[in-house]
């Protein structure tokens, strides 16, 4: 083919696209008047780009109080002393917790048929996360170790959860738990400020701000935030906008159609579909956070592990997640989920831990070839040639490059949490006494709502299901995007 | 020979790794406390020593490991034991509803596979278009539906509101033949499988080709960026020549590796479309018998289930195995 055939093509193809070319400008003509009708004669596009410039000036003038603020030396030390203070509150709500909530339930069930090995793990969890205090003990004495004390607070917050986990449904009444997470997470953001050298601090936040830029260019992630705010300030807001609680029974109003007594009507029992709709949406996002992330937290670590160390550890851990891999994971999930001892009380964290045993192993392959071809690289080798130690590489060159790909497996982790959820609930194998989406499903299916008419009972919660997960979808194709360059629009 | 190791390698870690779903099953339901024979309990009909003496013939009375050795011998005498639920032994339940499992499973497979990897190249290769971008919003809102929810309007609609509407074709509700069927001919015999067939695969082959063109889309882009794709169109190659010889030959060989691993999720599929629509295959038996703690069926179940899922993966791996020839040598 010569240079003229391909010209002569190329004029045949715009030939062919005129017309569209005409609706294409008659389209964009309209839209122009529209703009200016609605955006610029109203003023609209005045205050917007005003409200931008105001925000950026106030960003620029936080962030100058902020490089100002920190250089002062006096103002770093009683920013620490407070994480300190903050810290040794939370471990004092933490053993507050342990002793009169958790360890009296263990001693009060050992004479009794059931031991509750559930009350034993509560309390060896909270003990483990009040241990990590022992850390700053460290830190005061050792200088080089105070970098790492917003790791040890985040490591401390993960045990508090999981302590919580598997403490559920008894420790769901613990307000020392609340309060400890709440002074966990401000001793995170002090502990970061107050203790990470400036430098870097102002390293990763530019880093942030770039990789904010490419995820915002994105239209499908700005919608999906969008969606998953809103949804998240329902799922919260619940009770508060509802006349109902999720229990309630309106019997003069059995399958009652959307009205302004009941804004979706209700089922069989006459509970209100919008508060059950709302309560079962909380739960349900619950489960994929939880799942989604320990999942994939699981899986990083081994991942990780195995790849620094190789050899036969590597092996070990990766022909055991082989395993795990190819048994099928529905049917898998249904075995674990049905064991006599939990189904008589399956609660939803326990289908969140069954997900992390099934699904750990994709994400542990997935960082471990991450993890393998990093270690190949130079920079890592001239640090260990420069003497760095293994935690030293591990936790500064290993961990924050394999961040994001580990934070886009969390997204779609998440995504798959809530439709696993949704799918053992559907199929009876859920947890019967909290409402979620999957259990709503089931309950409409029950009642032939689909064959009957009450339409009201099965489309709300499937394109609840449906907005959580393709929320969860759009951000994670975002994240995508900030991970792998090849992918954006040039 | 590279290929006869590698094939050997795999041959034993799939069976090594059916080894350990198959204790795992079996220790998970014999450590757990309760009798099978507690079925009699209650039945006045029933002598007193029928639990004890089934208890004796099913070897419930021997220690654990005694027991796992006995489970072993009769599973490679193709014996999976004895439902007590269904009063039949597990191999015949089982075999009772493995065909119309391996039916579903078999016609979905080739269909995903031949259509998806199609779908998957032509959106790829249009990138940027009205096409992909219809393909990528398709894919999103179809899989953050639940398949099950699918099936349910699927149900509604084809079979019941159909049927209601005097439609001139509608669906069965459930089932995989007409209870009537032995009456028919061998013609109207297909017939009738295939019309009770076309529900189920049609939403199970949905999800499927859609996941499979996503997969085979997301490789393709990624050759596409590679620099030999440059030089081929520097060459002066026309484009189908550069998508056909270059482009989708790359693009397949990860795809052909996730056939293995896109069986586990199949079958996780079927469970659940195997349920809605009450065909009845494996995995609805499965379900069924966990729901009611028939654990020899369940164990039976499990045990097929996790085979047919690692032949997949084998016969995947053999064949990826035969195509490159740098999996061989590693």
């Amino acid at each position: 083919m010569t240079y003229t055939d391909i010209t002569k093509k190329h004029e045949k193809k715009k030939r062919f696209s005129k017309p569209r070319e005409k609706v294409n400008l008659f389209i964009t003509k309209i839209r122009a008047t529209l703009l200016l009708i609605f955006w610029e004669k109203t003023g609209l596009k005045k205050a917007i780009n005003w409200l931008k410039i105001w925000f950026k000036k106030v960003l620029d003038k936080i962030y100058q109080l902020y490089l100002y603020l920190f250089k002062i030396n006096s103002f770093v030390f009683v920013l620490r002393i407070l994480t300190v203070l903050f810290w040794l509150a939370a471990v004092s709500m933490l053993l507050l917790d342990t002793i009169t909530v958790a360890l009296p339930i263990y001693t009060d069930s050992l004479g009794t048929d059931e031991v509750l090995i559930k009350a034993l793990l509560w309390v060896i969890f909270d003990l483990l996360a009040a241990a990590t205090v022992l850390y700053v003990i460290v830190a005061i004495f050792v200088e080089e170790e105070r970098s790492r004390l917003p790791t040890i607070a985040i490591v401390q917050i993960f045990l508090i959860l999981a302590g919580l986990l598997l403490g559920l449904p008894n420790s769901e009444d613990s307000v020392y738990v609340g309060f400890a997470l709440l002074f966990n997470f401000i001793t995170i953001v002090f502990a970061y400020f107050s203790f990470v050298a400036l430098d870097d601090q102002v390293k990763s936040l530019t880093q942030f701000r770039k990789s904010s830029k490419v995820f915002f260019r994105n239209r499908m992630g700005k919608i999906g935030l969008v969606i998953l705010v809103v949804l998240v300030t329902l799922a919260a807001l619940g009770p508060s906008i509802t006349r109902y609680e999720a229990d309630d029974m309106d019997l003069a109003n059995i399958h009652e159609g959307p009205s302004d007594i009941h804004i979706l009507g209700t089922d069989k029992f006459g509970h209100d579909t919008w508060t059950v709709l709302l309560d079962s949406l909380g739960i349900s996002l619950l489960v994929g956070v939880v799942a989604g992330s320990l999942c994939v937290l699981l899986g990083t670590t081994i991942g990780v592990t195995s790849a620094y160390i190789g050899g036969w550890v590597d092996t070990i851990l990766m022909r055991f997640a082989d395993i795990v891999l190819v048994m099928p994971p529905l049917p898998l999930m249904f075995l674990l989920a049905s064991l006599p001892f939990l189904l008589g009380t399956i609660h939803w964290s326990m289908i969140a831990i069954i997900y992390v045993i099934v699904f750990w192993p994709v994400s542990a392959k997935l960082i471990r070839g991450q993890a393998l071809s990093l270690k190949q690289r130079t920079f890592i080798h001239s640090a260990k040639a420069s003497g760095a130690s293994n935690r030293y590489v591990i936790f500064s060159h290993l961990l924050p490059n394999v961040f994001p790909l580990m934070l886009t497996m969390i997204i779609t982790s998440m995504r798959q949490a809530i439709l696993y959820e949704a799918f053992l609930a559907y199929l009876g194998l859920g947890d019967p006494l909290n409402n979620s989406l999957g259990l709503m499903l089931q309950a409409a299916q029950n009642q032939f709502a689909l064959a009957s008419g009450y339409w009201w009972l099965i489309f709300p919660p499937a394109i609840a299901i449906a907005l959580t997960t393709l929320s969860f979808a759009f951000i994670g194709m975002a994240f995508d995007e900030i991970v792998n360059p090849r992918l954006r629009k040039r | 020979m590279g290929l006869w190791k590698y094939i050997l390698k795999r041959l034993i870690f799939a069976l090594v790794t059916y080894f350990v779903a198959v204790t795992l099953v079996f220790f998970i339901y014999h450590v757990m406390q309760g009798d099978p024979t507690y079925i009699y309990s209650g039945n006045v009909h029933i002598d007193e020593d029928i639990p004890d003496s089934t208890r004796e013939r099913w070897g419930l009375d021997e220690p654990l490991w005694k027991q796992y050795f006995i489970f072993l011998r009769n599973l490679l005498q193709g014996d999976l034991g004895y439902s007590f639920f269904k009063g039949k032994p597990v191999m015949e339940v089982i075999g009772e509803t493995l065909p119309w499992t391996l039916l579903l499973l078999g016609s979905a497979f080739i269909i995903n596979g031949i259509l998806g990897i199609l779908l998957g190249s032509l959106v790829a290769w249009r990138r940027g278009s009205k096409v992909d971008a219809t393909f990528v919003l398709t894919y999103n809102v179809y899989n953050a539906f639940p398949l099950f929810f699918v099936g349910m309007l699927f149900i509604a609609l084809f079979g019941y509101y159909f049927y209601i509407w005097d439609f001139p074709i509608y669906f069965p509700l459930l089932g995989a033949q007409n209870p009537l069927s032995y009456r028919f001919t061998f013609i109207q015999q297909v017939g009738d499988v295939l019309w009770h067939l076309a529900m189920p695969l049609t939403v199970l082959v949905i999800s499927g080709v859609l996941g499979w063109s996503w997969f085979m889309r997301g490789n393709l882009i990624n050759v596409k960026t590679e620099d030999y794709i440059q030089t081929a169109r520097a060459k002066g190659l026309s484009e189908n020549q550069i998508l056909f010889k270059h482009g989708f030959r790359n693009a397949l060989l990860p795809v052909i590796t996730s056939i293995g691993m896109s069986v586990g999720g199949l079958i996780g599929g079927s469970v659940l479309i195997e349920s809605v629509f009450n065909y009845p295959g494996t995995g609805l038996l499965l379900l069924n018998a966990l729901l009611e703690n028939d654990y020899n069926l369940v164990q039976g179940a499990f045990i097929i289930i996790a085979g047919l899922t690692l032949l997949g993966l084998l016969i995947a791996e053999i064949l990826y195995g035969f195509i490159d020839p740098r999996v061989r040598n590693a």
